[in-house]
């Protein structure tokens, strides 16, 4: 019976992808690409990761469906036909490169274990219960904090080519035909008990600040789809401190472990580090995911008219 | 510990974590802080850094190569940084050439119109020197991804600093090219964690063996990482995204940031696939691609008539000279001749970073005084810009490879393992590329000794501009009489991973 459901996932993927390709018409194609990214984070559950499978669904079918509807709104003829036209030049090449793959893949052992023993060994040391939420937050501390850096630097990126300083001059209007305020209504707090309850989740089962951080910021961007400001009420200085607490947290507790040992990131011995550093990572993913979405330059508005 | 890993030292008091912490904190400082402070503060964290970073320099000089395990986890559980001769030379040649950069744009940036690009360069800029500065220390095939991710999301945003069309177009190409190689090195990650069950580099590099799933990840990530260090057929990308940034951008886009692409390369090669007997041939492939980028980057850069276009094509072509290390380390069977190979091609990187960030700089100076940079504009300036026309001279010295430059020493050393591996083919590069760099070089100089009074040259540029500039060029000639330091860091004790995975 698994084996039939893993089936129809993984021939629903690759002919949704096949769709995609030769879709005739932008708003086609992104639909199918919404239903890719769901597909994809059925496919996740099923390999057991559910963690990657939240995520998935949030950022690859939730906020970039937003991106690139947002995106198609910009262009100026959104209903033009799309040329599909796939050269064999490139077909060939690409299907050798598939075939390589899929040939390398077949060299992976079935019971590969990777670094998990070492993990679930090493566990008791970190006063974490889930071995995900160890792994990012203080095994490799390191990468998550620089991977909250990249986020910031995309945001810095979008203000750069935006030419501000300040959400509120990046900010798009509001779209013309806002999302009935009375589901926003409905659901925003429902989204933010889910974000807040994932987070807390991140301790012991699958969740964690990337996965709470997610959800809030759809909430977000819902907000925003139906009318509101949003992020744009955040006074200047604070919408900053926030964009950069994820960071920031990490940077202190760099700093700080200098003083009491000779390792950078070494964390006190109490829970109370590692959740202080989450929730502060929580609210800038957030952020950060809200204003790369309400500050992309995808329509401007003052050189339409000239 | 690690079979092949360097030693811990204790009772050091030198910090290495700071050169990290010093520049993430200034560039957060910068984005909070208003804009009347964010040059002050840019220039304190340059100096900081610079002063760590020759502090640490003395240190690996003098103790040898270090290893930290962040979080207190030891591998392969944690992430470990390394710093050997290696890296600090990196490092160093990022401190130099980031110091001065940063005063140079410190005027740069000074005038009423620029006030806005300065605004955003100075915490990119910062973040991106913390990128690279994390990069040279890295020990880890996963870590190495994310820092490549901060190093291109920075140095992209950087890229479309100037806000033109032709620089957002280019930034943009810029940006796909790099995120594709970030995914080509990811999936290559992949397949070494798939087989080793290992990240650390060096514990992959004592279990790592042949095989399909190793030879796709050595393929993945070297296309990855040539893409971003602009060889051959994969260069187009560079001379827009290089020729339109600003011009401190471009000093550290074409000076450091195709470097740190590239020390990672190295870094896979010689550590992370030290035993694995799959390279031969593509060894020998990217030789044949450094040596036809030499000739066509240099013969490209003869016929611009845009300065920015020409110093950017010469780019494509100096770079090739490093990849010729390829085919000499896996094909002289002489291990002497290994580590001159080894030695002539890390000179080279350094050389050309400090000569690259002063003809950046310079042309900076000269598109500031003329509003320009056709190669036309620059009649008199002998005469109006005499350091910047000096600058330029002392730079192109160091492109030619005239003694006594570092670029001399480079293509020296470069041509001695050539001919004692008995590959003449690649003896084509120095030689060749040699003329064509000369050619180009002579062909900037000369257009600023043609006095031409019609037109009346030119506004002016500040001391501090034109002190910057010539400082890097002085200091790409004077590389050249300290080879033997940099001899010493790339060989033992300070260096414990040997080239090819045999001693020297």
């Amino acid at each position: 019976m698994d084996l039939v459901f893993d089936l129809i996932i993984g021939l629903s993927l690759a002919g949704v992808s096949w769709r995609i390709v030769r879709a005739r018409e932008h708003f086609q194609a992104i639909v199918l690409f919404i239903t890719f990214g769901l597909l994809l984070s059925l496919a996740w559950t099923r390999l057991k990761s559910p963690d990657i499978a939240i995520a998935e669904a949030a950022v690859g079918a939730g906020l970039a469906g937003v991106l690139l509807m947002d995106t198609l709104g910009a262009l100026s003829s959104p209903r033009e036909r799309a040329k599909v036209v796939i050269s064999l030049k490139l077909l060939i090449p690409c299907l050798f490169l598939a075939g390589l793959m899929a040939y390398s893949i077949l060299y992976i052992p079935e019971d590969f274990q990777g670094l998990g023993i070492v993990v679930r060994e090493a566990l008791p040391q970190t006063h974490l219960e889930y071995p995900i939420t160890a792994v990012l937050l203080d095994f490799r501390g390191y990468d998550t904090w620089l991977e909250l850096g990249v986020l910031l630097v995309a945001v810095l990126g979008v203000l750069c080519i935006r030419r501000t300083d300040n959400i509120k001059g990046t900010m798009l209007p509001a779209p013309a035909e806002p999302v009935g305020s009375w589901i926003v209504k409905l659901l925003l707090p429902l989204m933010v008990l889910i974000g807040g309850y994932l987070l807390w989740l991140g301790a012991f089962a699958p969740g964690g600040a990337f996965q709470g951080g997610v959800v809030l910021a759809s909430a977000g961007v819902m907000l925003w789809q139906s009318g509101h400001p949003s992020l744009g009420l955040m006074p200047r200085l604070w919408w900053k401190i926030l964009l950069c607490s994820g960071f920031l947290s990490f940077l202190i507790l760099a700093f700080s472990s200098l003083f009491y040992t000779d390792q950078l990131l070494t964390h006190p011995a109490t829970k109370t580090w590692i959740l202080g550093v989450e929730y502060a990572a929580t609210l800038s993913i957030a952020l950060c995911l809200i204003s790369l979405v309400l500050g992309s330059p995808a329509r401007n508005h003052e050189n339409k008219g000239v | 510990m690690p079979v092949g890993a360097p030693p811990e030292r204790y009772g050091n008091i030198t910090v290495p974590e700071l050169l990290i912490l010093i520049p993430f904190t200034g560039a957060i400082l910068c984005f909070l802080f208003p804009e009347v402070l964010r040059r002050l503060t840019g220039l304190l964290s340059a100096a900081l850094i610079f002063s760590n970073s020759a502090i640490l320099t003395r240190s690996i000089f003098q103790d040898g190569a270090r290893r930290l395990h962040l979080g207190g986890w030891t591998e392969p559980l944690g992430i470990g940084m390394s710093i050997d001769g290696l890296s600090i030379l990196f490092i160093l040649l990022t401190a130099v050439v980031g110091l001065l950069v940063s005063i140079y744009s410190a005027s740069f940036f000074s005038a009423a119109q620029e006030q806005v690009l300065a605004r955003h360069f100075w915490p990119l800029w910062l973040f991106l020197w913390g990128a690279l500065n994390s990069l040279f220390f890295v020990s880890d095939i996963f870590n190495a991804y994310v820092v490549m991710e901060l190093v291109g999301i920075s140095a992209a945003a950087l890229a479309a600093l100037s806000g033109t069309s032709a620089s957002l177009t280019a930034a943009l190409r810029y940006f796909l090219l790099t995120m594709a190689g970030s995914m080509a090195f990811l999936l290559g990650v992949g397949f070494i964690y798939a087989r080793t069950g290992l990240l650390d580099m060096y514990l992959v590099g004592t279990v790592a063996d042949g095989g399909p799933l190793m030879a796709m990840a050595l393929g993945l990530m070297t296309v990855a990482l040539i893409m971003k260090t602009a060889l051959f057929p994969f260069h187009f990308w560079l001379p827009p995204a290089h020729g339109e940034a600003p011009a401190p951008v471009s000093a550290i886009l074409s000076g450091l940031v195709i470097k740190g692409s590239f020390y990672l390369l190295l870094r896979i090669w010689f550590t992370v696939f030290q035993n694995s007997t799959v390279t031969t041939h593509a060894a020998a492939l990217i030789g044949l691609l450094g040596l036809i980028a030499v000739i066509w980057g240099s013969y490209q850069a003869i016929i611009q008539t845009r300065l920015k276009l020409i110093i950017a094509y010469s780019s494509i072509g100096q770079v090739g000279y490093l990849f010729l290390l390829f085919p000499l380390i896996f094909m002289t069977p002489d291990p002497a001749w290994k580590t001159e190979a080894w030695t002539a091609c890390i000179f080279q990187a350094i050389s050309h970073g400090l000569a690259k960030a002063a003809l950046f700089l310079a042309a900076g100076n000269l598109i500031q005084a003329s509003g320009t940079d056709d190669l036309r504009s620059m009649r008199n300036i002998a005469d109006k810009l005499p350091m910047t026309t000096f600058t330029l001279a002392l730079a192109g010295v160091s492109l030619m490879g005239l003694p006594p430059s570092g670029g001399f020493v480079a293509k020296w050393m470069l041509l001695q393992s050539i001919l004692a591996s008995g590959q003449w083919w690649l003896a084509a590069a120095p030689i060749l590329g040699g003329l064509l760099t000369a050619a180009y070089v002579f062909k900037i100089l000369s257009q600023s000794f043609v006095s031409d009074d019609k037109k009346s040259c030119c506004g002016n540029v500040s001391f501090v501009m034109e002190k910057s500039a010539l400082l890097l060029a002085l200091f790409s000639i004077l590389i050249g009489f300290r080879a033997n330091e940099v001899i010493f860091l790339l060989s033992e004790p300070v260096f414990f991973i040997i080239p090819g995975g045999q001693s020297p």
